[in-house]
C-alpha cells in the first residue's frame, strides 16, 4: 500500500514538473498537453489569414467584413475566390480561418 | 424603662421605615419592567427586520432558482444551435446562393435623334456555389438582363466543374470566364466595376476581349520566393467570326473543329501590385454562306495587365491586342464568300480610383470615391462592318459606398466615335453584390 501510495505521489510530481507554465499542483491530461500546440498553430493560421485577407481581396474588390457571412457561407465563397483568383489552397485556408474565427 | 422606650422607638422606626422601603422598592420594580418593555420592544423590532429578511432571503433564492433554471435552458439551448451551426459548417456539401443586381438611369446628349434618358441598366445575376469538401466546386452564373424593350436576355454567364487536385492546381471543366486579360474575369461584375461602364472595346458585344469559353482549364497559385505566381492555361472551342467582327463567346459546340488555345500568367511581385500577362490563339474557319471560297486564319490575342491596390488606391489598366489574317469567309450567311483583308484590334484603358476614407471625418465623404478611366479602341484593316465601336472615351465619376459591396455610381462618359457623331453619357448606377 505505501509503494503505491509513493508510486503515485511520484507520478503526480513528474506530470507537474513536466507543465512548469501551469504552476505546482496542476496535474494536465496528456491530450490538453497535446492541444497546446495545437491552440498556438491555430493562432498563426488566424493571423495569416488576417493578413492575407487585407493584402489578397482588396486585389479585385473592397474587403468584405467576415460578419457579412456566415461560417459555412464562408467554406463556399472562399471556395469561389480560390478558383476564380486563383488563389493557394493554403492562403485560402488561412484566410478562412481568419474569417471564422473573426465572425 | 430604657428599654421599653427603645423598643417603642423601634417600632416607631420600623412603621415609618416600612412603607418607604416597600416604596422604593416599588418604584425600582416600576423601572426594571419598562427596560424589559424597551428590550422586548427593541427584540420585537429586531424580530419583525429579521421576518422580513427571511422573506427577502427566499424571494432572492426563488429568483436565483429561476435565474440558474434559465441560465440552464439557454445554455442548452445554445449548445443546440452551436452544434447545429457546426453541423452546417462541417457538412461535406454546402452551398450558397451569390450574385449581384443592378439598376440603372442613363441620359445621352448630343444623339442624332436628341436628347434622350431612361431608367434600365436592369440587370440580376444569381451565382450558384456549390462545394464537397474542398475537393470539388460547382459555380454557375445566370444573367437575366433588359435586352430592348420588349425582351429580358437570360443567358449562362458560366457553369464549371472544378477539381482541386493540389494546393496549386485546379482543373476546371465547362463554361469558365475567360481568363485572358483582368476586366472580365475580375472586374466586369457591376458591383466591383469602379465605373457604370465597361471601358471601351471591352464591351460585351463587340470589342475585343474575350467574354467566355467552353472547354477544359488548369489553373492555380503558388508561391515563389515570398512572392505569389497565378496561372491559367486552357483549351476550348474557341471563338468564331461574325459580321461585326470576332465572337469571342463560349460556344457550346466546336463548329469548326479547331480548339482554341490561351493562358493567363500574374505575377504579385508584392501582394498589391498585380502584372499579368495573356495570350491565345485559334484557328477560324470562315463561313460558307450562300457559296464561294472558304478558308481558315489563325486569330491570335495578347494582353498585358497591371494593378496598383495599395491603401486607398486602386490603380490598373489593361492592352489587347489581336490579329486575324486575310480570310475568306461570308460576313452575311446570306451572301457568298469575299476575300477579309487582314485585320487588327487593339483596345486599352487606365483607370484609377480612390477612397476618401480615412483621410476625412465626414461619414458622408469618407464614403466617396472618384474615379477616371481613360479607355480606346481601334481596328485596323479589315471591312468597315468591323470598325462600328471603334471610339476613345473619357470617363469620370464618384462612387458612394453604402456598403462594401453595394454602391451608386454617378459618372459621366465622353464618347469621341471614329465613325459616328460623338455623344455623351450622364448615368447615375445602384449596384449590389451579395
Amino acid at each position: 500500500m505505501k509503494t503505491q501510495i509513493l508510486r503515485t505521489l511520484l507520478a503526480a510530481a513528474v506530470l507537474t514538473a513536466s507543465s512548469p507554465a501551469l504552476g505546482p499542483g496542476v496535474i494536465l491530461p496528456t491530450s490538453a498537453r497535446a492541444a497546446e500546440p495545437a491552440k498556438s498553430s491555430h493562432v498563426a493560421q488566424i493571423a495569416r489569414g488576417a493578413k492575407l485577407w487585407s493584402q489578397t481581396c482588396n486585389r479585385c474588390h473592397n474587403l468584405r467584413s467576415p460578419s457579412e457571412f456566415s461560417d459555412k457561407n464562408w467554406n463556399v465563397i472562399t471556395m469561389h475566390m480560390r478558383v476564380i483568383g486563383p488563389l493557394p489552397g493554403q492562403d485560402v485556408r488561412d484566410i478562412r480561418a481568419f474569417l471564422k474565427a473573426s465572425n | 424603662m430604657w428599654c421599653r422606650t427603645r423598643i417603642l422607638s423601634a417600632i416607631k422606626l420600623t412603621i415609618v421605615a416600612l412603607p418607604a422601603l416597600v416604596l422604593v422598592q416599588n418604584v425600582a420594580q416600576a423601572q426594571s419592567v419598562q427596560a424589559l418593555n424597551r428590550r422586548l420592544a427593541a427584540v420585537e423590532k429586531k424580530l419583525k427586520a429579521l421576518k422580513s429578511l427571511e422573506k427577502e432571503f427566499n424571494t432572492l433564492k426563488a429568483q436565483l432558482k429561476q435565474a440558474r433554471k434559465e441560465a440552464r435552458e439557454a445554455k442548452s439551448q445554445a449548445q443546440q444551435a452551436k452544434r447545429a451551426a457546426g453541423d452546417e459548417a462541417t457538412a461535406d456539401i454546402q452551398w450558397h446562393l451569390g450574385g449581384f443586381a443592378t439598376a440603372d438611369f442613363t441620359r445621352t446628349f448630343r444623339t442624332a435623334d436628341g436628347r434622350r434618358g431612361s431608367f434600365g441598366g436592369v440587370q440580376f445575376n444569381p451565382i450558384f456555389l456549390i462545394n464537397y469538401k474542398d475537393l470539388v466546386f460547382f459555380e454557375g452564373e445566370l444573367e437575366i438582363a433588359g435586352e430592348s424593350d420588349e425582351h429580358w436576355n437570360f443567358g449562362l454567364e458560366f457553369a464549371n466543374l472544378n477539381v482541386n487536385v493540389t494546393d496549386w492546381l485546379t482543373v476546371t471543366a465547362g463554361k469558365f470566364l475567360s481568363p485572358i486579360g483582368s476586366f472580365q474575369q475580375h472586374q466586369h461584375p457591376t458591383w466591383i466595376n469602379k465605373l457604370p461602364f465597361r471601358p471601351a472595346g471591352f464591351v460585351e458585344d463587340g470589342g475585343t476581349e474575350p467574354l467566355s469559353e467552353v472547354g477544359l482549364m488548369l489553373r492555380g497559385a503558388i508561391r515563389v520566393d515570398g512572392m505569389t505566381v497565378d496561372y491559367a492555361i486552357f483549351v476550348g472551342n474557341g471563338p468564331r467570326i461574325a459580321e461585326e467582327g470576332i465572337v469571342l463567346e463560349g460556344f457550346a459546340t466546336d463548329i469548326d473543329n479547331n480548339k482554341a488555345f490561351g493562358g493567363r500568367i500574374a505575377i504579385h511581385p508584392v501582394p498589391y501590385i498585380t502584372i499579368g500577362f495573356s495570350g491565345m490563339a485559334a484557328r477560324i474557319m470562315g463561313d460558307g454562306g450562300t457559296g464561294g471560297l472558304v478558308t481558315r486564319g489563325t486569330y491570335s490575342l495578347i494582353a498585358v495587365d497591371a494593378a496598383f491596390t495599395k491603401g486607398n488606391w486602386d490603380i490598373r489598366g489593361e492592352y489587347i491586342r489581336a490579329h486575324l489574317p486575310r480570310i475568306w469567309t461570308a460576313l452575311d450567311p446570306n451572301d457568298v464568300t469575299t476575300m477579309i483583308p487582314g485585320t487588327t484590334w487593339q483596345a486599352w484603358y487606365v483607370q484609377a480610383a480612390y477612397r476618401l476614407a480615412g483621410i476625412t471625418q465626414n461619414p458622408i465623404l469618407a464614403k466617396l470615391e472618384p474615379v477616371v478611366r481613360l479607355s480606346q479602341y481601334r481596328v485596323s484593316g479589315g471591312p468597315a462592318e468591323f470598325k462600328g465601336l471603334e471610339e476613345s472615351r473619357l470617363t469620370a465619376g464618384v462612387n458612394y459606398w453604402i456598403a462594401p459591396s453595394a454602391v451608386v455610381k454617378v459618372a459621366f462618359a465622353y464618347r469621341d466615335f471614329k465613325h459616328r457623331r460623338n455623344d455623351k453619357v450622364f448615368k447615375v448606377q445602384l449596384a449590389f453584390g451579395f
